[in-house]
């Protein structure tokens, strides 16, 4: 909890709960002095002696509204000061993490994109619940608790018989009852979780497994499953223990310690009339501020998940990064290869040698599952070899200093992404300090220079998800130009272009090949086009090399590679 | 549209409405007898027995009514969201397994599972509040008439202030939210389009410097919030300052009238702790109001869905005869996609025959899923016919057409459960001897094996996830043993071999033929190896079928 508070900014976090203190206050001070005023009225003393009490009265009820207000205003600048700390520190853990993953054991699979996302979800997610945490959780109880020590300490001194009783009351609706409300909801939200999950998994193969169920004749059974645990789930959240159960405790906790107050002032001659009735409505109002706890305490029990979750990772330490080596010539060379993303598994990849000396281009071609993309990962270290080594210039891959790896290797891989910012800055996460000119010059290499100003906002146009590329053609173009800015002397590029069609994507690949002539390139495709321009044409089948060489003597044998263009030239 | 709240639900609704018209009714009747108390006190009169006893009966009444208002709210809530789960899921039962084969169902599965989630503080909390809001304030004025009639006014004055400053403040903090919506939503989305570029940031060794970017915009965001949020908190300040100030306005002249001795104390006291009840359950519907936003948008989405009108039921009655060979032609068949202008499949025609593999060529997109589909009866041609045995398919029976048919998708479904249950789908009685001779035929027995609890292995959401390839393993054995054990005429592939190496290929292609002689075989296809295998290829160019040669291998 501590690491959470220091990141939302104490002095931030400290208005908010002044704040809600100070109004919380108001609310009982109205109705302290309110009934005050009636009481003292009742005894018909000279108009002057109520002067106070009405100043009293609507200072009260101004400070309350004011206050209130900036509870809120100041409530929500910390948690989103908490939310802004919170980026950065798991912004930060994250890319170290991601940078430090190949000194581990390879944990799963290369992540899919559908995969990494639904995990970034939950980062995401975990991240825009610290917002509630501090607004929801931690300001009501900080202002409850400190209104409820003023409270007691006021009717104390007023009343030495009410102060242990008020005590006593608050206690049970600051402590216990919260308590039960946040262990009760912990208890029923996983059960519904549980139901959740299994009708989730119901509905998922009864909607994505339709036309399987349909043909074979048994959707009916599926169908049943997700009724049942529809209904499972529905009888759950209907029974869940009703939010009105805390409140009716807190209810009668406060209305038990009034009566009780009431009784014993009433019955104490020491006790002065008007005391009498101030402190009983005082103590009614303030169990009014405990109101919210039981529902903030479902919230804590709620997001209690989600913090362990960001403090494990904001635990990560970061690891410096090593000095430069030294190198020899800048050549790439797979010595027996073996890669496993799980030790029970076929392998990824097995037994790969490769050399790729510099300004030599090596095509990987072959069927989806074959160990493409594998293959571009592991020489970009986001994968960790299980068997046989990598170097690069003559020094391990493992022990080469993250910094000079990433300007040795790059390109364009499977995950490349568009920023949502402009064309500018996305080509420039390539070279940052690159020149207008720089800029204009790649794009001009990967014929994008037209299309970008004869946008209106030209090189300032955003770009992301949402953001219209005219083309699929120019986003694989401005991925590949942002990995020519890079320039790095080993270029890999995985697919670069996939989900072009056989037009564009001729152009597009003649373009880069024209681009990078004389440097290093891995560069996977499923295509058959442009292969007689690489030096060795790979094909991986089942994660072994099947066939290697340059195109014109594969396509003169027997094999894979003449049965692609076999087929090629049927299907068009 | 808001959510329809069908009959089950209305009854705890009108419950838990009632219920929360009792809360308030029972804190008059607490404001009546605490006042009576604290006059007597007050006025140094002995201690009253029964109105005290008569306070702490009314406490209870409204812990047991706000138990109830929980209890009942929740009842009706879960009622209205099941309903309407029930409705989506029996809608799209209805719209049949075509529909729900050809487009992405992820936001679909999301509406039925965690969408309707926020349905039920809108029934939950708002709804029983929006009658308790209009009921109570009349409740309260009476009751303050009754006592004092000029304080009454005074609140009947004011109370209008609070929906109408709402309102005013709510379209203020919407015009200003809109206009700082887009900036809002960039600056807020940064975090995730840094964390989801991450591995493209790592690659160019920008993501440690990107950490100030995000940094810096994190820091801008909060402070656009936080200029938004002054100006959208301003309506709940107006209904603080409104109800606080309430007090104030009554309280003042009720003590001024004290001291006069035109009031009593009693009547006095009562009025100060009924006046803040008045504004409460306007206060409370206002701050609900959200959760009715919420509510409409996520209905709105499942009304979409249930606006799809549902397909004409299959009408054909012809059984076709069982375990008899059957042919299969397309007869100048046209389907397209309403977001594509030109039909994918344009008067094609062509006839496989029993004993026969025909395989289908073409890149990905030209129309041969969309042929099989046809052929399953999952899509409906718009223009010409399907035969079946020579007999229009519309004319057929579509159980005993699809008792006749085994089909591999092109992406098969895992569903989640075990390895065997998976590779039984379809044929429940197989036993352990055919489910295995199965994999093997398939090549998934070498890794089923291998598995930490080999067949019994609990694949899917919650179990062990495969690789692709494998997973094409466990369709095709499925397949396998669909045709050893129910016989069908007719075999639809869609790309068997996807995500298979060349030697795992060449043996299922050998398992398929063997499995499959004698029956009606159309393959669709582009690896070279199941075009080897093919008795014939055809290629489809332009929506239509020609003829084509593959190369003998060399």
């Amino acid at each position: 909890m501590m690491w959470l508070l220091r990141l939302v900014g104490l002095r931030a976090l400290l208005l908010a709960v002044i704040a809600a203190v100070l109004a919380d206050l108001a609310g009982i001070s109205l109705i302290g002095a309110a009934t005050w005023l009636l009481v003292r009225a009742a005894q018909r003393p000279q108009l002057a002696a109520l002067v106070v009490g009405i100043a009293g009265v609507r200072a009260a009820a101004m400070v309350r509204g004011v206050a209130r207000y900036g509870e809120r205003l100041a409530g929500h600048d910390a948690a989103l000061g908490a939310l802004a700390g919170l980026r950065d520190r798991v912004y930060r853990a994250l890319a170290s993490q991601s940078a430090a993953r190949r000194r581990a054991e390879n944990a799963g699979p290369l992540p899919t994109k559908q995969g990494s996302a639904s995990a970034l979800g939950v980062v995401v997610h975990d991240v825009d619940a610290v917002q509630d945490l501090v607004v929801r959780c931690v300001i009501p109880f900080a202002g409850a608790v400190l209104v409820s020590a003023v409270a007691v300490t006021v009717v104390w001194l007023l009343s030495p018989i009410a102060g242990p009783v008020l005590a006593a009351g608050l206690g049970v609706a600051i402590a216990v009852v919260p308590v039960l409300a946040g262990w009760q909801s912990h208890r029923s939200d996983q059960l519904v979780a549980a139901d959740r999950a299994e009708l989730t998994v119901g509905v998922v193969d009864l909607f994505r497994g339709a036309a399987e169920l349909a043909v074979t004749g048994t959707g009916a059974a599926t169908r049943a499953d997700v009724d049942r645990a529809a209904l499972g789930l529905t009888t759950r959240q209907s029974s869940a223990p009703a939010h009105g159960a805390t409140a009716a405790v807190l209810l009668i906790a406060g209305g038990t310690a009034a009566a009780s107050i009431a009784f014993s002032l009433a019955a104490d001659p020491t006790t002065g009339r008007i005391t009498a009735a101030v402190v009983t409505l005082v103590v009614l109002a303030t169990f009014e501020v405990c109101a919210p706890l039981p529902a903030a305490a479902r919230q804590l029990a709620r997001i209690a998940g989600s913090i362990r979750r960001l403090r494990d990772l904001a635990d990560t330490p970061s690891v410096p990064d090593r000095q430069d080596i030294a190198t020899g010539p800048l050549e790439l060379v797979l010595d027996h290869l073996t890669v496993s993303y799980r030790a029970d598994d076929t392998p990824a990849l097995r037994d790969i040698d490769l050399r790729l000396p510099p300004g030599r281009r090596i095509a990987v071609i072959g069927t989806s599952g074959s160990g493409k993309s594998t293959l571009l990962a592991t020489i970009a270290r986001f994968v960790a070899p299980a068997t046989g080594r990598i170097t690069l210039g003559g020094a391990d891959l493992a022990d080469w200093p993250e910094t000079q790896l990433r300007g040795t290797v790059g390109g364009v891989l499977t995950d490349a992404h568009v920023f949502h910012d402009s064309i500018a800055v996305n080509l420039r996460i390539g070279k940052p300090e690159a020149t207008d000119a720089e800029l204009a010059a790649v794009a001009a290499r990967m014929r994008l220079l037209a299309w970008i100003e004869s946008l209106p906002d030209g090189w300032q146009t955003v770009l992301g998800e949402d953001a219209a590329f005219a083309s699929g053609g120019q986003r694989q173009r401005l991925l590949l130009a942002r990995a020519l800015l890079a320039d790095p002397p080993v270029l890999l590029l995985d697919e670069p272009t996939e989900g072009l069609d056989s037009e564009t994507a001729d152009a597009v690949l003649a373009d880069v090949l024209s681009a990078t002539e004389g440097q290093s390139v891995v560069l996977v495709t499923h295509r058959l086009t442009g292969l007689a321009r690489f030096d060795e044409v790979v094909v991986l089948d089942g994660g072994r090399i099947r066939q290697r060489g340059p195109h014109h003597e594969l396509a003169g044998v027997p094999g894979p590679y003449r049965d692609m263009w076999r087929i090629r030239e049927v299907i068009g | 549209m808001r959510p329809p709240i069908p009959r089950p639900a209305r009854r705890p609704l009108v419950f838990a409405a009632a219920a929360g018209i009792l809360t308030g009714l029972a804190v008059l009747a607490q404001a009546n007898l605490l006042a009576v108390v604290l006059a007597n006190v007050c006025t140094g009169g002995q201690l009253p027995t029964w109105p005290l006893v008569g306070v702490v009966a009314a406490i209870t009444v409204r812990a047991l009514a706000t138990w109830a208002y929980g209890a009942q709210g929740q009842r009706a809530a879960t009622t209205v969201s099941s309903t309407m789960r029930a409705d989506l899921l029996a809608h799209t039962e209805r719209l049949g397994p075509g529909w729900l084969a050809s487009r992405p169902t992820g936001q679909l599965t999301t509406l039925v599972t965690r969408g309707l989630d926020a349905i039920d503080p809108y029934v939950r909390d708002y709804l029983p509040q929006l009658t308790v809001a209009t009921v109570l304030p009349v409740a309260v004025l009476v009751q303050l008439a009754v006592a004092d009639p000029l304080s009454a006014l005074i609140v009947f004055l004011t109370l209008p202030l609070v929906p109408l400053f709402a309102a005013l403040a709510g379209a203020r903090a919407k015009a200003s939210a809109g206009r700082q919506w887009a900036m809002l939503s960039r600056l807020g989305g940064h975090f995730l389009d840094a964390v989801s570029g991450l591995p493209t940031l790592v690659l160019f060794g920008r993501a440690a410097a990107h950490a100030t970017a995000v940094r810096r915009l994190a820091a801008e965001h909060r402070r656009a919030t936080v200029r938004t949020l002054r100006i959208a908190f301003l309506s709940a300040l107006v209904l603080e300052l409104v109800a606080a100030l309430s007090v104030a306005l009554v309280a003042v002249p009720v003590a001024l009238r004290l001291l006069d001795g035109r009031l009593d104390l009693r009547t006095a006291l009562l009025v100060l702790m009924v006046v803040p009840e008045a504004y409460l359950p306007l206060r409370l519907a206002g701050q609900r109001f959200h959760a009715a936003t919420e509510a409409i948008a996520v209905s709105t989405e499942l009304a979409d869905v249930l606006a799809i009108p549902i397909p004409d039921p299959p009408t054909g009655t012809m059984v076709l005869p069982a375990k008899r060979p059957l042919s299969l032609a397309f007869d100048q068949v046209t389907a397209g996609y309403p977001d594509r202008p030109n039909p994918v499949l344009d008067a094609a025609s062509c006839t496989a025959e029993p004993g026969e593999w025909l395989a289908i060529a073409g890149p990905s997109g030209s129309g041969k899923s969309t042929l099989l589909a046809l052929a399953l009866g999952l899509r409906r041609p718009t223009a010409g016919a399907i035969l079946v045995d020579g007999r229009d398919m519309s004319t057929v029976d579509i159980k005993s057409l699809r008792n006749a048919v085994a089909w591999l998708p092109q992406r098969p479904h895992l569903f989640s459960g075990r390895v065997s249950d998976n590779i039984r789908l379809g044929c429940p009685d197989a036993t352990d001897r055919q489910t295995v001779e199965a994999a093997e035929s398939a090549c998934a027995a070498e890794f089923v094996t291998r598995l930490p609890d080999g067949y019994r292995t609990t694949l899917g959401e919650r179990g062990r996830t495969l690789s692709t390839g494998q997973r094409q393993r466990i369709a095709i054995a499925r397949l396998v043993l669909r045709l050893r054990l129910a016989d069908p005429a007719i075999v639809l592939l869609d790309e068997p071999t996807a995500g298979l190496d060349l030697t795992t290929e060449a043996a299922v292609l050998a398992s398929l033929r063997a499995a499959c002689v004698g029956r009606t075989v159309v393959v669709a296809a582009h690896r070279p190896a199941v075009l080897d295998a093919a008795d014939r290829v055809l290629v489809i160019r332009g929506g239509r079928l020609a003829p084509t040669s593959v190369v003998v291998p060399a």
